[in-house]
Formats: C-alpha cells, structure tokens, sequence
C-alpha cells in the first residue's frame, strides 16, 4: 500500500524539470556504469581469467541487470513515479551509447583479436547451436562487438539502479 | 555469445523480474513470491522459445539484396527487442492474476 509520504515523493518526483534532471542523471550514471563494465572485464582478462569465464560472468552481469532495471520500471510504473521511470529510460539510453561506441574495443579487449565485420545478419548466423559444442566451448569464442555493447549496456543500466536517489 | 543470444536470455529472465516486483507489496508472503517465480520462470521460458522460433522462421525469408537483409534484420532484432519489454508486462500482469486469487 502507498504511503501518505511516497504519494508526497512522487507528487514531487513528477514535474517536468525533474523528470528531465532524472532522464540525464539517469543516462550519466548508467554510461558511466557500462565503461566500469567493459573497463573490469577487458581488465580480468588481462590479469589472465579465461575468456569463457568472463564471457559467462559479462552474460550473468546483463541479465541480471536487465532484471533489476526491469524489477525497478515495474515499481516506478505502480507507484506513478515519472521521475523515477526517467532515470530508468536514461540509464537504458546511457549505457547503449557506451555500448555501441565501445562494443568493438570491449569485445576484442575480451578475445584479444581484432572482431570481424559485426552486423545484425552476421550476429544471427553465429548465434549459439547446441550441435557445434558444449556451453562452454560455446562461451569460450567469447562476445562480438554487439554482444559486448549490448552486455555492458544492459548490466551499467541495472548498476545504475544502486545510486538511484532523488529520482 | 551474440547479441541474439543476449537478448534471448534477457527475455527470459524479464517476466521473472516483472512477477517479484509485482509481489512486492502484496503482503502475500513466501508463497506469493513462490507462486510469482514459478509464474515468471514459466512465462520466460515461453517467451525466450518463442522469439527464438520466431526468429529462426523470420530470418528464413530474410530474402536477397544487402539492404532488405539489413533491413529484415533489423525489424528482427527491433522486434526482439519490444517483445522483451512486453514479456516483462506479462510476467507482471500474470503474476499479479494468480496472486491475487490466493
């Protein structure tokens, strides 16, 4: 049940000027979120973790930021906190600018070649086929530059979720 | 890992999502969120394998020509893309369906 208090918040959560104060503080934290991302798995890397395990933690890190972000629109939506859906869209928009300038830089930091040409096509034709190798192997080939944005994205908007305040 | 495949597990994890914040609140308890995963894991399941399918039989006519392939894929991964949002609104409805029953 609502409190008089979060009818208070939400009432002043859903002016104009602040929804558009969340909308970018939501994209800024949500960029800055998908670089620390791509940053510490490129880093893990590079101090000798396998591709595959950090591939595997990189597709566990996005889902379930996916499902935070996901958990916290549903809130924001019941309780009427406009603002609050703002930051949401924000973090969402930040972090898929950061994936998509920086998918390629993160994917290749990860496998340590240089990624093919990525396209849409390109990235379903090689999508996962349980004939052609076990998970592991599967997770092993490492992420391509649209997978390595899309991950960083999606686990920098759920990051966002954790400095959420006054939104 | 494609992109594909992200997005395939983000479909199914959304209505997970979608449920356990619909519960939350509800004061239904430990059974409300054991009846809200169950419903979520059931729903994702159902809406990973369908955008899968789907996905499998769409790009099947993806047709000649760079630019209607480009654009087929498009539309393809844009669709994906709506479908996950919706699943997270189903996990939640439905969730919020049967827990309100109980």
């Amino acid at each position: 049940m609502k409190t008089g208090s979060n009818r208070g918040d939400s009432a002043a959560n859903n002016g104009a000027k602040q929804i558009g104060v969340c909308l970018a503080k939501g994209a800024a934290v949500g960029a800055v979120s998908a670089v620390a991302v791509g940053a510490l798995a490129v880093g893990a890397v590079a101090v000798g973790a396998p591709v595959a395990a950090v591939t595997g933690v990189l597709g566990v890190l996005a889902v379930a930021g996916g499902a935070a972000l996901g958990y916290d629109v549903i809130g924001q939506i019941k309780s009427s906190n406009w603002a609050g859906l703002a930051y949401d869209v924000g973090s969402v928009l930040g972090g898929a600018a950061v994936g998509g300038v920086g998918g390629r830089a993160i994917a290749e930091g990860i496998n340590g070649v240089p990624s093919p040409r990525w396209s849409l096509g390109s990235d379903w034709s090689l999508r996962y086929n349980p004939n052609l190798g076990s998970p592991g192997q599967w997770l092993g080939t490492g992420p391509n530059p649209g997978s390595a944005g899309g991950a960083a994205a999606a686990a920098g908007a759920g990051a966002a979720q954790v400095v959420k305040s006054g939104c | 890992m494609t992109l594909w495949d992200l997005m395939t597990a983000l479909c199914a994890a959304m209505p997970v999502a979608g449920a356990l914040a619909t519960v939350r609140g509800a004061q239904k308890g430990w059974l409300g969120y054991g009846i809200a995963i169950i419903v979520g894991v059931l729903i994702g399941v159902l809406c990973a394998w369908a955008m899968r399918a789907t996905g499998t039989r769409l790009a099947g006519r993806s047709g000649a020509g760079p630019d209607k392939r480009r654009l087929h894929f498009r539309l393809l991964y844009v669709g994906a893309a709506a479908w996950i949002i919706l699943a997270l609104f189903i996990g939640s409805w439905l969730a919020g369906a049967v827990i309100h029953r109980i």
